[in-house]
């Protein structure tokens, strides 16, 4: 075979079928605690139907990412228990802030709030309370402020600051300001099925105050290539902040000096780059949390990135394997701590 | 002998085209990938790394492990320096020997693929002959009915409904994976069902025209009873087109059943022809295509051989 799995894990690779299964053997010489189960076996699905079938009928255990209709309908299905919990990934736009449009906070503040975040998050993503108000969700505790104003949706606001920026309403109704129509292009994926539907609601909710969306569906590299060349203008993604186990390393690469590729572009506000260094080098608790609010301040002011919904983790977990905890940082399936019991 | 001459000739013809087909195949879809739009070193990236871990580093690292910004001749060069030692090279994304992914994808294809047809031909065979028999019938109109209904709905919705039918209701099969022989029922039957629905119709014709033809009057003036003319004349002469269209329908089910593959998380080649395409996994591409025709010239052949055993009149040399 060409691969050779070395690890250290409670259970060892039995055979390895990629793109598409694994199979796992206990590792009874694993050094800490042994797992419970003897076997486990992974089966890639990349389609939701399928994989709510596979949790309906039994075939599969534990099921991931279910989308929206599976989960209500396995809700009433008395085999399994379905849970959704809130990880610190947040569906955001990346904006442009070089681009001549997009340029002043105003302008962001706008889009902002044209956007009806607790529309998406009812008929889209189906957890109305996990609209953002913010960019880091509550889960995040250190970094969610609620002391910050919430991010609102005025229809009006939104049309008067950009009349103040001296857009004029056009005989078709999009804005134009010295000859030019405020047209963007907003670039984002299918890998998440979420992603273009809401990609279409921002399409209607910005044409009400006369900005024209176009939106393209392709590969997310199209993103950090978009960034590095300069010809981005929005991208909608979902960033997981929890990949390091502080928030920093991600925040200090998206929103530190010279933005990062799914971070701030074309922004830069030397007092946020200065509060995240400080940050990173230390964990004195009250440094931490007086920078901390410098850099949440100044992301819900300035807006180089506009939160939409936050995301939650959705399961499905047959009702007799107990011991199962989801991992809010989606690394841990935490299968060495399962067992089968009534 | 004439019959070995005419087969063995039938073989180097094959053969020839071959290779032929594989130095096409392999400079076309070489040349077809390289006119996409995209960064391919951020699209192979991509597909390595997930959304969360990837950026214009790693598609930079990518870059310059591959040798993506060499001349375009000299990759292709490379590619075709390497095939005539067979070696097709590794997958851009996962690292693997292509050969191994073929292996299983392509395995995985032909079992599928096999299957559906078993099952198509299980439907095909006695609905076509019996409509056939008596065209305008009842079973006729019947059978037709039924075959617009199954060529009418998506494959995808039929996998579906099975699968809510025989797998979720009544647990008779898993609903996908590929482990054993249960998990293969349920997406043959798909593809069975969706095939019927059209080789019945052709069985059905075949059938129609062969027991209206003169032969056919010929052979039951001269005493043979109605049985014996359907299975020594009728079924011989009405099996050349269905089996003709049958390797057509094969052909077309290795590489086009990406939808119920994907419904069913069955690994295939078609799935994999897909991802690399996304992925601008170049060596995969081409190592998935050049099978794929090469499949193509060995079906020929089978088909070849089959009607050449059907048909007495093929084997003489005109």
């Amino acid at each position: 075979m060409w691969w050779g799995a070395i690890g250290t894990g409670p259970f060892a690779v039995d055979k390895f079928t990629p793109p598409q299964s694994v199979s796992l053997k206990r590792n009874d010489d694993y050094w800490g605690e042994k797992a419970i189960l003897e076997t486990a076996s992974y089966l890639a699905s990349s389609r939701a139907e399928t994989r709510a079938l596979l949790a309906e009928s039994g075939d599969a255990d534990l099921v991931f990412n279910l989308d929206p209709s599976g989960f209500a309908h396995l809700k009433t299905v008395d085999s399994v228990a379905v849970s959704a919990d809130a990880i610190p990934r947040v569906v955001s736009l990346k904006l442009n802030a070089s681009h001549k449009f997009l340029d002043d906070a105003r302008a962001r503040q706008a889009l902002s709030m044209a956007i009806n975040r607790q529309g998406i998050a009812t008929a889209i993503t189906r957890f109305p309370e996990a609209s953002a108000t913010q960019l880091f969700p509550p889960v995040l505790s250190e970094w969610h402020d609620d002391d910050l104003k919430p991010l609102t949706n005025d229809v009006e606001a939104a049309k008067k600051l950009l009349a103040d920026l001296g857009w004029k309403a056009g005989d078709d109704g999009i804005l134009t300001r010295n000859g030019e129509r405020f047209k963007l292009l907003l670039r984002t994926f299918p890998d998440r099925p979420e992603l273009p539907l809401i990609a279409t609601a921002l399409q209607s909710q910005w044409g009400e105050i006369g900005v024209e969306l176009e939106v393209s569906v392709s590969s997310y590299s199209e993103i950090p290539k978009g960034h590095k060349d300069g010809s981005l203008e929005v991208a909608l993604f979902a960033r997981n902040y929890g990949l390091t186990p502080d928030p920093i390393g991600t925040t200090l690469a998206d929103f530190g000096k010279g933005g990062g590729d799914w971070g701030a572009m074309g922004w830069d506000n030397a007092k946020v780059a200065e509060a995240l260094d400080k940050i990173s080098q230390t964990s004195d608790a009250a440094v931490r949390t007086e920078n901390i609010a410098i850099v949440t301040k100044a992301l819900q002011d300035e807006l180089p990135l506009i939160p939409v919904v936050w995301y939650q983790h959705t399961v499905s977990v047959a009702k007799d394997l107990k011991g199962y905890v989801v991992d809010p940082l989606e690394r841990n399936y935490g299968l060495s701590k399962v067992s089968w019991g009534k | 002998m004439v019959q070995g001459s005419v087969f063995w000739s039938a073989l180097a013809g094959r053969a020839a085209q071959a290779v032929v087909v594989a130095v096409v195949v392999g400079i076309v879809s070489f040349a077809m990938m390289q006119a996409l739009p995209g960064d391919a070193a951020y699209r192979i990236a991509a597909g390595r790394y997930g959304y969360d871990m990837m950026d214009a580093a790693s598609a930079n690292l990518v870059r310059a492990e591959l040798g993506l910004d060499q001349p375009v001749l000299v990759q292709l060069m490379s590619w075709l320096g390497s095939l005539v030692q067979f070696d097709l090279g590794k997958s851009a994304v996962s690292g693997s020997p292509i050969i191994d992914e073929l292996k299983t994808q392509l395995g995985h294809s032909l079992l599928l693929a096999g299957a559906g047809l078993l099952m198509s031909l299980l439907i095909a065979i006695p609905v076509g002959v019996m409509a056939g028999l008596k065209p305008g019938g009842w079973f006729d109109r019947f059978s037709m009915a039924a075959s617009i209904f199954f060529r009418a709905i998506p494959a995808f919705a039929i996998g579906v409904l099975l699968i809510l039918g025989l797998a979720v209701h009544t647990k008779l099969f898993p609903v996908a994976g590929f482990k054993g022989p249960e998990h293969l029922v349920l997406p043959a039957l798909t593809l069975g069902l969706g095939l019927a629905a059209v080789s019945s119709r052709v069985i059905r014709d075949a059938v129609s025209e062969a027991m209206s033809a003169e032969w056919r009057l010929f052979s039951r003036t001269k005493g043979l009873s109605s049985k014996l003319t359907l299975w020594r004349h009728v079924l011989r002469n009405a099996a050349l087109p269905v089996v003709a269209y049958v390797g057509v329908q094969l052909a077309y089910l290795i590489e086009g059943v990406v939808i119920i593959e994907t419904v069913f998380a069955w690994p295939g080649i078609g799935h994999a022809l897909v991802h690399a395409i996304f992925g601008r996994d170049v060596p995969m591409v081409q190592g998935t295509a050049l099978a794929l025709g090469l499949l193509y010239v060995v079906l020929n052949l089978i088909i070849d051989l089959i009607c050449h055993g059907i048909d007495p009149r093929r084997r003489v040399k005109v």
